[in-house]
């Protein structure tokens, strides 16, 4: 057993590593992943601007926008990533290599996580000074834990996501496409949660709803009055889908799996 | 076979293929459904900051705010399609080479490609503007004469999507993997620049003059003068349709002629340094 988590730890920290390390060693990545929600926070910022918005409304967008990042790092490198690894030809052996996929998955998400978030702050950064946003320091525990479990949750999605792409092949990547702008939309990526009335319960299964709506209310001068739910109550529902979607990642990724094997899909590529 | 019934045949066959690897992944319905939530996704979260902020008040820049998205669209999907397909057949079906080897014409070939995302984003404009319009219960207010110039200025900017198509497309022969970000970047540069969500007069002087060189920026502004009567950018708010059609033929031709000698000189670099069938996503 002793054995068994020391081997799943070294395949976490070798599947963590090339996230942290590699990623920023490829420089036009890291330009991409600033300059492209930059891009956007731009064009959603200086449209409020011109109608006129309030300050903290550009600070929403940016805030937005530099989450996003997130979103996409967890459909293109966590829920996809299995795909490419099918593509590259690593698939095979990481079900063949004692540990668990899991293990595998954690790693990923855990430089995932960092490498984003260094990118995000990048988007805040330049975001703020060029719209000149005023943050308010909000409970800092309250922060860190709903930033914490809104990307832990957010990761656990992703993880349950991957198993669905052990067995699909160009579906993959339309889905990922599919889940980018209607997500946005839903969770309301670039203005309150609020706005959506009931939707927003339903928006609630993606954690970025909750977490956003978290950070604003913490972040922002206004951001209570445009406030979806009450910020500890944001915190107990985060800390619910984080269990339940590690839980349901754990069951699809054994099922998945094992009807990939079956329908012999782990060494299929350019399907 | 003549030359011209050569290039069509390459042009239907490339459309037919860039239609199939768009759509032939899953069943026309789920298609279609795909095909239509990414743009008004993207249109809804305008419309609705737009709702937030007037408080629900429709005023006159609403509709163009979303004939400019709207017509944006064509510009990410069209100049995205044609550039990425020189990265996606090297690349990811690695065919780029046999393409090239055989007796097809490059140009035609991504002009089909591009085609099929045309097609593609014209079903969505469509609906997105029909929604839109409908459920707002918007009204145009055409210019006289709007049926003969609406083809018109509409097809002039339509080559103008192909011809920076080809611009990306080229530079895509040169480069790596960083295709996708140059593309994608300059996706996200033209909805800057091109005033498609908001005026240029938002910004300083210097960068408000480079949208003007962008043809886009004179079609989208062109198209909202002839739907609603009225442009919105300082620059083409006072000028004639047609001194603006003139403007877009002008700049149409210029680009056409600069792009089409860059086209040729990157695949011609391309092949003497052998980047044809490079293989860098791994």
């Amino acid at each position: 057993m002793k054995k068994y988590i020391v081997r799943n730890l070294r395949a976490i920290w070798g599947r963590a590593y090339p996230r942290v390390i590699a990623a920023n060693r490829e420089y036009s990545w890291l330009v991409a992943d600033v300059v492209l929600p930059l891009l956007s926070v731009l064009s959603y910022g200086l449209l409020y601007k011109f109608l006129g918005a309030g300050i903290d409304f550009l600070g929403f967008a940016i805030l937005g926008g530099a989450m996003s990042a997130f979103w996409v790092n967890v459909l293109w490198s966590m829920a996809s990533q299995l795909y490419w690894e099918r593509m590259g030809g690593n698939l095979s052996l990481y079900i063949i290599a004692p540990i668990s996929l899991m293990s595998i998955l954690f790693g990923m998400s855990l430089g995932g996580m960092l490498s984003t978030a260094l990118r995000a702050s990048a988007t805040i950064f330049i975001g703020s000074i060029v719209f000149e946003i005023p943050f308010k320091t909000g409970n800092p525990v309250q922060l860190f834990l709903i930033f914490f479990l809104t990307l832990s949750s957010l990761y656990g999605l992703g993880m349950l996501l991957s198993s669905l792409y052990l067995i699909w092949g160009r579906e993959a990547w339309h889905l990922s496409e599919f889940l980018q702008e209607p997500v946005y939309l839903a969770t309301g990526m670039y203005f309150p949660i609020k706005f959506l009335g009931p939707v927003g319960f339903f928006s609630s299964l993606i954690p970025l709803t909750l977490g956003l709506d978290g950070l604003r209310q913490l972040l922002f001068k206004k951001g209570e009055i445009f406030g979806f739910l009450s910020v500890n109550m944001e915190i107990l529902i985060l800390v619910v889908l984080t269990i339940v979607y590690l839980f349901l990642a754990h069951f699809y990724l054994k099922k998945m799996e094992r009807l990939a094997r079956k329908e012999g899909k782990l060494t299929i590529r350019w399907e | 076979m003549g030359v011209i019934k050569r290039l069509f045949l390459n042009f239907k066959t490339s459309f037919f293929l860039g239609w199939k690897i768009e759509s032939n992944w899953t069943d026309p319905f789920l298609f279609t459904i795909y095909s239509l939530a990414k743009p008004l996704s993207s249109s809804f979260i305008l419309i609705i900051m737009y709702l937030i902020i007037t408080r629900g008040k429709i005023g006159l820049t609403f509709p163009h705010l979303l004939i400019g998205n709207a017509l944006h669209l064509y510009t990410a999907n069209v100049l995205f399609g044609m550039a990425w397909a020189v990265v996606d057949d090297r690349e990811f079906y690695e065919t780029l080479k046999y393409i090239y080897i055989s007796p097809v014409n490059l140009f035609i070939y991504l002009t089909g490609r591009g085609f099929a995302k045309f097609i593609t984003t014209s079903v969505s404009v469509g609906i997105l503007i029909f929604v839109s319009f409908t459920f707002f219960k918007l009204s145009l207010n055409p210019i006289a004469g709007w049926f003969i110039i609406l083809p018109l200025f509409f097809i002039l900017g339509v080559f103008s999507l192909f011809i920076l198509g080809y611009l990306f497309a080229g530079l895509n022969f040169l480069i790596a993997k960083n295709g996708w970000f140059l593309t994608q970047s300059a996706t996200g540069i033209f909805l800057l620049l091109t005033g498609a969500i908001f005026p240029l007069d938002v910004f300083p002087p210097f960068l408000r003059n480079i949208g003007y060189f962008i043809p886009q920026t004179i079609w989208m502004d062109g198209m909202r003068k002839i739907l609603l009567g009225t442009g919105w950018n300082s620059f083409t708010k006072d000028m004639p349709i047609l001194s603006l059609t003139k403007l877009l033929l002008i700049q149409n031709v210029v680009y056409f002629i600069v792009v089409t000698l860059f086209f040729s000189t990157s695949l011609f670099i391309a092949r003497r340094k052998g980047l044809i069938d490079q293989k860098t996503l791994d």
